[in-house]
């Protein structure tokens, strides 16, 4: 390599390979899309063809550094930026580097010089936003702590955890859960709960609300079932009571019938006690409820990501069958006034 | 220590182990071999259809014996071929073998384009158009209507908001007073959240309202059904049979979204239709409006439609002639249990010819409800009691009921 120019001409005809490569690719991908439908209908094509657009052309090497200069606003501030750092490299290159001269690098007076030259930034904006910058992780690393230390403790709870008795104990899965998704919350989660601004502000919003919405229903759904799990154990306590009453009364199955029947009508008996309960209605209404408000949810993320799609959405095609509905009854009452 | 098991012997349980290998196996051949499990096969003509409803008018199987003609509606959960389930067990089949005029509705399967649809297109608009068709096409007057479970319901509030139209009104395990908490469905249904259930699916998928009632009774339903189901795995008539039900509770109707909310809000949890309070359209629903005869048939043993919910139908209307009719039973066998076949479709036959209009109807106390205690089969031999309860005093009368149901078969009266 002479100088640098040659550096940057090499470094831009290697990216221009790669465009190339990657334009034919996606041409040839879009060409098995392409089939008897037209473009238009077609999203991936439609897709491909814009971002494809977008690249120069494959022939013409001064576009493709024309789009990256203006990407980096231009060459010369990259060869600037190359020319400072290249003795370092070459001292690297060399192994002849020392303290002395990467301390000489990385003089602030000397940062300050380049970066007035590449930019002509001031440089107390820049320390404002160094600030900010330093202030914003260290805010961040405040909020990911007590989350990572609640995933760490989760994942190790997870490995020690014996899952021979976790179906059992599903009252120890739903701790679990429920601490770490309360810790989500405390944490993490308090950045995706900003107000929504923005339609990619609201799908993040909308992600963030399914996650509580499917947390909660998992909780409502353990609660559920760990009742029937209880009640289940109530109803075997109850068959092996009944059969230790019998050996007490010197009593015998004639056939294998005898059994079953008394198995399933002491189970039978037992559920449906607990199905008129309060506590069952309540714990299926919670976990129907937590469902439904899941999926609703989950229908408008879906309604959301299909918005720039070329298909009718779920909200539309009511809009539509409730047009059709109260057509139907203008309809049908004025053949009925006709008729009369 | 006495062991339990002790008096099963040991030769007999292998031989029985072999037997059941051997049911697997061959049962397995037969299911292969099934192609189609036919139902509803009775003949039947299409007289009327709007959106997915279609009315059916049954070929008559005898002479006419009643004048009126009687339209059948059933829920709109599952289907109504249930009536007509197999040749064997048809409770549509054995009305027209007593010379009754049949016709029925079938809702047909709505989908997401329905979701709108309310109680008040359904009763309003569907039921009514149909007795108009059934009145044209039978060139009658007058229907006599016949509803079962949730089609019981809505023939009573048809039956009030259009009484002249109506000749008989008869109901079978059908709910008026939804105050009770005697059945799991209507404890559940009180504190459900309707509007969530709604707003999720628009039209409810039938799947969802079948896994509650298979809850009704987890281990017969779930479990003991299927172990039974070895005992008819080598005979290919009763297996088909059995595939008949299966198919039967598992093709379930998604239902329309606006109408089930309004049935559990204003019914469920509110018990707007024996307050008066129920609303369809413009239109409010008093069933003290209801003056023709009624026959109302409960189940003893009903696990989904429990009998105080049907029985205070008779205290709820207007009618002179009102009949209550104790099934000895579940919801179910009402109509599809071979006792049914045997004595209810026959019983219903005689009240109807009974109630026929070239017939007097004989006249009770307006407070007076009449109780037809079911025949078994070990009383077959004696007569029926029907018990006439007054609200304030009882009294029990003798009928000679068979006698004269046999008389009426005998001499099919013509209109």
């Amino acid at each position: 390599m002479e100088n640098s120019s040659d550096y940057f001409d090499g470094w831009i005809k290697t990216q221009q390979h790669a465009i190339t490569a990657l334009r034919d690719q996606a041409l040839q991908m879009q060409s098995y899309f392409k089939n008897s439908a037209s473009t238009t209908e077609n999203p991936f094509s439609n897709w491909s063809k814009t971002v494809l657009d977008a690249f120069p052309s494959g022939d013409d090497a001064n576009l493709s550094k024309g789009v990256f200069d203006k990407t980096l606003f231009n060459t010369e501030v990259l060869q600037k930026l190359y020319e400072f750092w290249q003795p370092l490299l070459k001292a690297i290159a060399d192994k002849s580097i020392d303290s002395a001269s990467y301390s000489n690098l990385t003089d602030p007076s000397k940062l300050k010089q380049l970066i007035d030259k590449l930019f002509n930034f001031d440089l107390d904006g820049i320390s404002q936003l160094q600030k900010q910058a330093s202030q914003f992780a260290e805010l961040y690393q405040q909020f990911a702590k007590p989350w990572n230390g609640a995933a760490k403790t989760q994942a190790g709870n997870f490995l020690q955890g014996d899952f021979s008795q976790s179906e059992s104990t599903p009252q120890a899965w739903l701790q679990q859960m429920q601490s770490a998704y309360a810790m989500f919350e405390k944490t993490t989660g308090k950045i995706m709960s900003v107000p929504t601004l923005g339609k990619d502000r609201e799908k993040l919003d909308l992600l963030s609300k399914y996650t509580k919405a499917l947390s909660t229903f998992s909780s409502r759904h353990l609660e559920y079932y760990q009742l029937l799990h209880a009640t289940g154990y109530e109803g075997n306590q109850a068959v092996v009571k009944t059969l230790a009453e019998k050996v007490e009364a010197g009593e015998k199955f004639e056939k294998f019938d005898d059994f079953f029947a008394l198995w399933i009508n002491t189970n039978e008996k037992i559920f449906y006690k607990l199905f008129q309960s309060k506590e069952f209605n309540e714990r299926r209404n919670a976990m129907t409820d937590a469902g439904f408000k899941a999926r609703k949810i989950y229908n408008q993320i879906i309604e959301g990501q299909l918005a720039d799609l070329p298909i009718a959405r779920r909200s539309e095609m009511d809009e539509v069958y409730k047009i059709i509905y109260d057509l139907r009854k203008q309809v049908k009452s004025l053949q009925s006034k006709i008729k009369d | 220590m006495n062991n339990l098991f002790s008096g099963l012997d040991a030769k007999a349980t292998l031989k029985y182990l072999n037997e059941v290998q051997s049911k697997l196996m061959k049962g397995s051949e037969l299911l292969t071999d099934i192609e189609e499990i036919d139902v509803g096969t009775a003949a039947k003509e299409l007289i009327y259809a709007e959106d997915k409803l279609e009315l059916h008018h049954y070929k008559p199987l005898a002479g006419k014996a009643c004048g009126v003609p009687i339209m059948i509606t059933y829920a709109l959960v599952n289907r109504a071929y249930m009536l007509d389930i197999q040749p064997d067990r048809s409770f549509i089949r054995n009305l027209l073998n007593l010379g009754l005029d049949v016709y029925m509705i079938d809702w047909g399967y709505p989908t997401q384009a329905d979701r709108y649809l309310s109680m008040d297109d359904y009763i309003n608009g569907y039921m009514n158009n149909c007795v108009e068709a059934v009145r044209k096409h039978s060139k009658s007057d007058k229907v006599s209507l016949m509803g079962i479970c949730q089609g019981g319901t809505f023939s009573g509030i048809y039956s009030a908001l259009y009484p002249e139209k109506v000749h008989n009104l008869i109901t079978l395990v059908a709910p008026f007073d939804f105050a009770t908490n005697d059945g799991l469905l209507f404890n559940w249904s009180k504190d459900m959240d309707i509007d969530a259930l709604v707003d999720a699916y628009g039209v409810v998928p039938g799947d969802v309202l079948n896994e509650s009632y298979l809850m009704l009774m987890p281990f017969n339903l779930n479990i003991k059904k299927y172990i039974d189901m070895l005992e008819v795995l080598e005979d290919k008539d009763k297996l088909i049979n059995f595939l008949r039900m299966e198919k039967w509770i598992f093709d379930s109707p998604g239902q329309a979204g606006e109408c089930l909310r309004q049935f559990v809000k204003d019914l469920y949890q509110g018990n707007k239709l024996s307050k008066g309070e129920l609303t369809l359209g413009n239109k409010t629903v008093n069933l003290k409006n209801i003056t023709m005869p009624i026959l109302n048939i409960y189940a003893s043993a009903d696990h989904l439609v429990p009998p105080a919910a049907t029985k205070p139908f008779n205290d709820l209307v207007s009618s002179i002639d009102k009949t209550l009719y104790e099934f000895k039973g579940g919801h179910i066998g009402v109509f599809v249990g071979s006792r049914s076949q045997k004595e209810l479709a026959p019983a219903i036959s005689k009240w109807l010819i009974e109630r026929d209009s070239s017939i007097q109807v004989k006249s009770k106390t307006p407070s007076a409800k009449t109780e037809l205690k079911s025949a078994t089969k070990q009383d077959s031999d004696k007569q029926p009691i029907a018990k006439t309860t007054s609200t304030k005093k009882s009294k029990t009368v003798k009928n000679s009921l068979p006698e004269v149901f046999k008389a009426s078969l005998k001499k099919p009266t013509k209109k």
